[in-house]
């Protein structure tokens, strides 16, 4: 009998891309739960997270950093979070501490998005030409997320530093995405 | 001034300036690289700074184009985009981009341009016949002449008309060029670069704010670059670089020169165009212009004032211009319209003309004042006082003025001032309605928008030092509000020059035609008529008689217009009013509102997971939304699209296919309430749903009508995964956000979509269970017993790859749908191709489906078109009658539960070998086919290769008691009258024996 | 326009999508007696005034939330807004 094996493929596939000074970096080996918090369960949910993770869950529109397998929690929605960590399994949730998973509600969202990191110091003036929030590091500060519409996609966006993003677009249409950003490159530089 | 550059340099700088005719040999532009470009061919030299309109002047080019009407021969009236006349074509080819306005267009070298509107030379258009016709083309000439006969309408006067009015032509070609769009944030908006404009931007922009000072010139300064004033002790121009070097070395502001301001929206938000590059033919890969979508907290409006004209006989011959205008020409761009000049004002600013004129050594022939009395004299040349210009000579260019005394004066140029209108535009696209100011005969800001200020010019303020000082304090003002400390900086100063004007419109005792709209050839006399005839407010005479219409949108004529109207009519001019100010402010291209939205970049695609293997077996894709699906798999020999679609029914009807149906919205909702959440979205019950099962939904909306339909699984007590149906996806997530957030937000229920988690893949056939049995880890059992009919499991695949199978069916085999995470789903597709290859699997796309699902009976998009009801679809034992469900109350209307209503019934052609319609309607036999005898209509149709005939489902009246019956499906627009038996929705496998093998 | 969202701040009204006249969160008890007149009024009978009006606003691009929206429905004004869910809890615990 033959031996079928599942071959994985990346959202776009470009790994990295270098244009003068704005670098396009198709993130993989990262994965992406969701954590919903059981009505008032938050106290007890919160407890569990700073005893994994040592930190204190974020408010809406801000993100947080943990050590733990290189964790950054996304306060998405009321009552709704992302995490975003290091994991090669195909069982990103069963990665998550037991004590943890009692407590909230999850769903792995892994292969729901494609994760592009730009950086550079042409970053803004890219991103101006699609995306309608402020960028101003005063106002769009280093760890606020937010989701918004570009190109008539939804994407989530994590300012990292003044010129660093990652950038969560839908996989199926991120192709398009990407497109759009290169078009925004190519446009300026 | 050239004594620093080298001699052969100069002599060929002089040559250029003996060639440029009206060019002064003073002033800072003649330092300037030399540029040549053509202009209708001949070949001509400007200087970098020149805009079109002053590089043609320079050369002597006083006519440019022909007016739209009469094609009279017209000049260059203005300096800016208030221009009606210099119109002109400029590129050539694709690249060619009409009616753009000469007076804007900044010179580049290489340049071409074309006048407009002319048949045959410029100088002698053969269409010019039409000003010999014009007593009988004055206002509503279209409405009143092209009447009858009616048929001559479309095929004789449209086109002759079309093809005679009308400004510049496009090329017809796509055009290359490319555009974009962005936005922007900021504090304030200052929108004009002139005194006022800069004063706000200084003070702005040392007190931190974050500032956009934005212009449509590409050199800033407004009017300080036309003027010979003076600010803080330095000449005005010079003053104005200063301020825009300070300037440029704040990094909290940005500078948008070359960007119009074109509209004010709600909320502090703008609309900006902006010019990127004019060497497009070089440069078309990157965008030319940009349209920016500009939000800020508030907004200075220094837009200046526009100069409005005189009506009088004949003034619209080249060499007629704007006397603010020329000063501009001569101050900016060193040159001088004509060597010998009249000039015609009803206000002191007038005499500033006269005054730099004459400080430039041009020869000024008479002033002529229609004021009695003023406090300007000179000696030097004649001043007409209390008198007015009533006509003027010269074919195609003025060569004379003949004045209300008789007198006839020689002339080769004309300065008019009929005083100045504050821009006041920008404050009324929020339906503001600007006020009468008597002292200023102009319209003034009135109910601005909350975050706007005004000053300057826009805010009546012409002098010099009151525009400075109001452009300070109004940042100061913002400065304030926004709390931050201001710089402490004071106001530029500089002195008020003397304004005073006085309301004199149009020449009453001219006998010749006194224009008022250059651009529309709108004359006084039009107005007369438009009154005479009844429409007698100014939205009426816009309408009917075309002034203020256009790429100028009667920027120098509006007003005029309106008191003429005013005199006419006894009223006013308050009482007369405006026509109402709507963006843009200034011409968009729809190029730049496409932006790079164009062809396959219109909007995104969304891709499947099993898209590449598709791609790789040729599919014949087919956009549904956004999505791309294969429609069917052609194989080498097959040239019909029948061919691929019965194929890959048999195939899988007789063993197994397989599809990608990941498009299906998923919905994942989890929470300690989520069955009576469910409970509470459907119409049927979930609450009793048993882990590991599966159910049909049906969804409806409040008034009863379905909303959208499909399966829910339980993967967990509080763990349901919903599907919708692809084209409902993003309507149901927002319509349970609704009833999650608005109606019970008591419940635990927690949504995320998880469409885009999962490729999922239907496998359907007889052998399916085999197909899918090679490849699911042998720990899983997927016997009918283990995994019965509507069941669903967590399993794994191909060696621990996690999955999830469901045991649902559309087509009506027994048929699975398996998913996995999507990064397996192309490696997933290939390897059911590859271990199905011993049953002849096929992949099938939608239209098999659409096939199968037709011969099983469900409802899909043709059904569930937001008229229909649970009833109607055959499915009211699924309501039900124990809970509270949305859509419960409404869809117990006695209407939608009469006898005679209709039901989705299944349809066969009584001729088998004839091919049913979609769209056709259902007569009763012998009975006409008229809408009373209407008894309902083919919804779907579709070959069915198992019975080898046409099938329809549709919905008609009573249908469930009708089986049997023989009515006639009419289809009126394809003539054709189809006997159909009406018979039971599901043509296979009507027990669902198959399903559940 | 611009929707000052409680939570994310001054938002493109881009992002949203708007459903209407804020009532319909007061759906009617279907056991009432007159329950299909209640839903009559609740879901046909709905208020468009010219001035202020609340309304229901659906952040999808954003953070999905349904906020209601206090709009001068003739100068587009917004004076007040609301999450949804904040305004039915608040309301429910009043009763």
């Amino acid at each position: 009998m033959l031996n079928f094996t599942l071959k994985p493929e990346p959202p776009i596939g470009f790994k990295e891309k270098i244009f003068k000074d704005v670098k396009l970096i198709e993130e993989t080996g990262l994965s992406i739960v969701s954590m919903s918090v059981p009505k008032n369960n938050f106290k007890q949910l919160e407890k569990r997270i700073f005893e994994n993770y040592k930190i204190k869950l974020p408010v809406i529109g801000k993100s947080k950093t943990a050590k733990l397998n290189n964790s950054r929690f996304l306060a998405l929605q009321p009552d709704q979070y992302f995490i975003i960590f290091d994991n090669k399994t195909n069982y990103p949730i069963e990665e998550l501490n037991k004590s943890l998973r009692k407590e909230g509600y999850f769903s792995d969202q892994s292969d729901s998005w494609c994760i592009i990191n730009i950086s550079g110091k042409n970053t803004i003036n890219v991103l101006e030409r699609i995306c309608p929030l402020n960028l101003s590091s005063d106002v769009f500060t280093i760890g606020n997320v937010n989701r918004t519409s570009m190109e008539h996609i939804g994407v989530i966006m994590v300012r990292i530093t003044i010129d660093q993003f990652i950038l969560l677009s839908p996989r199926s249409s991120s192709s398009s995405f990407y497109h759009a950003i290169v078009t925004s490159i190519e446009n300026i530089l | 001034m050239n004594e620093l550059k080298p001699l052969a340099n100069q002599e060929s700088k002089s040559r250029f300036l003996n060639d440029q005719k009206n060019r002064l040999k003073t002033g800072q532009i003649i330092n300037n690289k030399t540029m040549s470009f053509k202009f209708n061919g001949a070949k001509l030299n400007g200087f970098e700074g020149d805009t079109l309109a002053s590089a043609l002047l320079a050369n002597d080019q006083v006519l440019v184009g022909r007016s739209f009407k009469y094609h009279r021969p017209r000049g260059i009236f203005s300096s800016g985009t208030e221009e009606p006349n210099a119109l002109v074509s400029l590129g050539s080819d694709e690249f060619q981009e009409p009616n753009t306005k000469a007076t804007t267009i900044k010179l580049f070298d290489g340049l071409t341009a074309k006048s407009q509107n002319h048949r045959g030379p410029l100088a002698f258009d053969f269409m010019a016949a039409t000003d010999f016709l014009h007593p009988f083309l004055s206002a509503g000439f279209y409405y009143k002449t092209f009447m009858w006969p009616k048929s001559f309408w479309e095929k004789l006067y449209e086109p002759i008309i079309r093809s005679a009015a009308g400004l510049g032509a496009l090329s017809g070609k796509p055009d290359p060029s490319s555009y974009d769009k962005g936005f922007l944030h900021c504090d304030i908006l200052i929108i004009g670069a002139g005194p006022s404009g800069l004063a706000a931007a200084l003070e702005a922009g040392r007190s931190k704010l974050k500032v956009i000072l934005a212009d449509d010139d590409f050199l800033l300064g407004g009017r300080l670059n036309s003027e010979k004033f003076f600010i803080n002790n330095q000449s005005s121009d010079e003053w104005a670089k200063n301020a825009v070097a300070e300037i440029m070395q704040m990094s909290n502001v940005r500078i948008m020169q070359r960007t119009s301001i074109y509209g004010s929206f709600d909320h502090g938000i703008f609309g900006g165009l902006e010019i990127k590059y004019d060497h497009f033919k070089h440069n078309h890969k990157k965008p030319r212009q940009v349209l920016w979508k500009i939000y800020s907290k508030f907004s200075i409006l220094s837009s200046g004032a526009t100069e409005r004209s005189i009506a009088f006989g004949n003034n619209d011959r080249p060499g007629i211009m704007l006397a603010g205008s020329i000063r501009e020409y001569i101050n900016r761009w060193s040159v001088c319209p004509g060597k010998n000049v009249v000039v015609f004002t009803n206000n002191d600013d007038g005499w500033r003309t006269v005054s730099d004129l004459k400080s430039n050594n041009i020869k000024v022939s008479a002033v002529i004042d229609v004021r009695k009395e003023t406090t300007f004299h000179d000696k030097e040349m004649p001043v007409y006082t209390g008198t007015s210009i009533v006509d003027t000579s010269g074919r195609l260019r003025i060569s004379s003025v003949t004045l209300s005394t008789g007198e006839k004066i020689p002339c080769d140029c004309l300065a008019v001032s009929g005083g100045w209108n504050p821009n006041v535009h920008l404050t009324c696209h929020q339906r503001g309605k600007p006020v009468w100011n008597d002292a200023l005969n102009a319209f003034l800001p009135n109910n601005i928008p909350k975050t706007m200020k005004v000053a300057g010019a826009t805010d009546g303020l012409l002098q010099l030092g009151e525009a400075l000082k109001s452009g300070h304090l109004k940042a100061k003002e913002i400065t304030e509000l926004l709390g931050k400390k201001d710089s402490k900086s004071s106001a530029p100063s500089a002195d008020n020059e003397s304004v005073k004007n006085t309301s004199f419109w149009h020449v009453s005792e001219s006998k010749k035609r006194c224009w008022v709209d250059l651009q529309n050839d709108v004359t006084t006399k039009d107005i007369k008529i438009s009154f005479m005839e009844g429409f007698k407010s100014v939205e009426h005479l816009k309408r009917y008689s075309t002034l203020g219409m256009a790429t100028d949108q009667g920027k120098t004529s509006n007003i005029l217009g309106l008191a003429i109207l005013a005199e006419l009519s006894g009223k006013t001019i308050p009482e007369t009013g405006t026509t109402i100010f709507r963006p843009p402010y200034t011409p968009v291209p729809i190029g730049a509102f496409a932006g790079r939205s164009r062809g396959k970049d219109f909007r995104p695609t969304r891709l499947t997971p099993s898209h590449n293997f598709a791609k790789n077996l040729s599919a014949v894709f087919v956009e549904t939304g956004m999505w791309m699906r294969a429609q069917w798999y052609p194989k080498e020999n097959e040239s019909h699209w029948r061919q691929s679609v019965d194929r890959e029914v048999l195939q899988t009807r007789s063993s197994v296919g397989i599809c990608d149906v990941t498009t299906l919205g998923k919905i994942d909702i989890q929470g300690a309430d989520s069955a009576e959440f469910l409970n509470k979205v459907y119409v049927n019950g979930f609450g009793r749903l048993p882990v590991g099962k599966v159910r049909y939904g049906l969804m409806l909306r409040e008034d009863g009508i379905v909303m959208d339909d499909g399966t829910t699984a339980r993967l967990d007590l509080n763990h349901f995964v919903m599907t919708t149906t692809t084209a409902n996806a993003v309507g149901v997530f927002r319509h349970l956000e609704f009833c999650r957030q608005c109606l019970w937000p008591d419940l635990d229920v927690h949504l995320i979509s998880s469409t885009e988690q999962w490729a999922q893949i239907a496998v359907a056939g007889p052998n399916s269970r085999k197909l899918l049995e090679k490849i699911v880890d042998k720990d899983h059992d997927l016997s009918n017993e283990a995994l019965p009919y509507m069941g669903c499991k967590e399993i794994t695949v191909c060696n621990k790859i996690p999955s999830r199978l469901f045991r649902i069916s559309f087509s009506g085999e027994l048929a699975y749908e398996i998913a996995v995470p999507t990064r397996y789903g192309n490696s997933l597709f290939e390897i059911l191709m590859q271990a199905g290859e011993e049953f002849n699997v096929t992949p099938y796309g939608t239209e098999a489906l659409g096939v199968m699902r037709v011969e099983k009976g469900h409802a899909a998009g043709n059904e569930l078109t937001g008229q229909t009801t649970a009833q109607n679809l055959g499915l009211e034992k699924m309501m039900s009658k124990q809970k509270d469900y949305i859509g419960n109350v409404l869809s117990k209307r006695v209407e939608l539960n009469r006898d005679n209503k209709i039901i989705l019934m299944g349809f066969k052609p009584v001729d088998k070998s004839i091919e049913l319609l979609a769209g056709s309607h259902f007569i009763s036999k012998g009975k006409t086919a008229c809408t009373d005898n209407d008894e309902g209509w083919m919804s779907s149709v579709a070959f069915s290769p198992i019975l080898n005939h046409s099938i329809g489902l549709g919905f008609i009246r009573n249908g469930s008691n009708r089986i049997g019956e023989i009515v006639t499906a009419v289809d009126l627009l394809r003539n054709k009258q189809i006997d159909v038996e009406i018979v039971s929705p599901h043509f296979v496998d009507p027990e669902g024996e198959k399903l559940r093998a | 326009m611009i929707i000052d969202h409680p939570l994310l701040g001054p938002r493109d009204a881009n992002e949203f999508v708007y459903l209407g006249d804020a009532n319909l969160i007061n759906r009617p008890d279907w056991t009432e007696k007159d329950a299909d007149k209640q839903f009559y009024e609740y879901l046909y009978l709905r208020d468009n005034p010219s001035g202020y009006h609340r309304e229901l606003w659906y952040h999808e691009q954003g953070d999905r939330s349904w906020l209601i929206v206090t709009r001068n429905t003739s100068t587009h004004e917004i004076k007040q807004v609301e999450l949804a869910k904040d305004y039915h809890l608040e309301k429910s615990k009043s009763k």
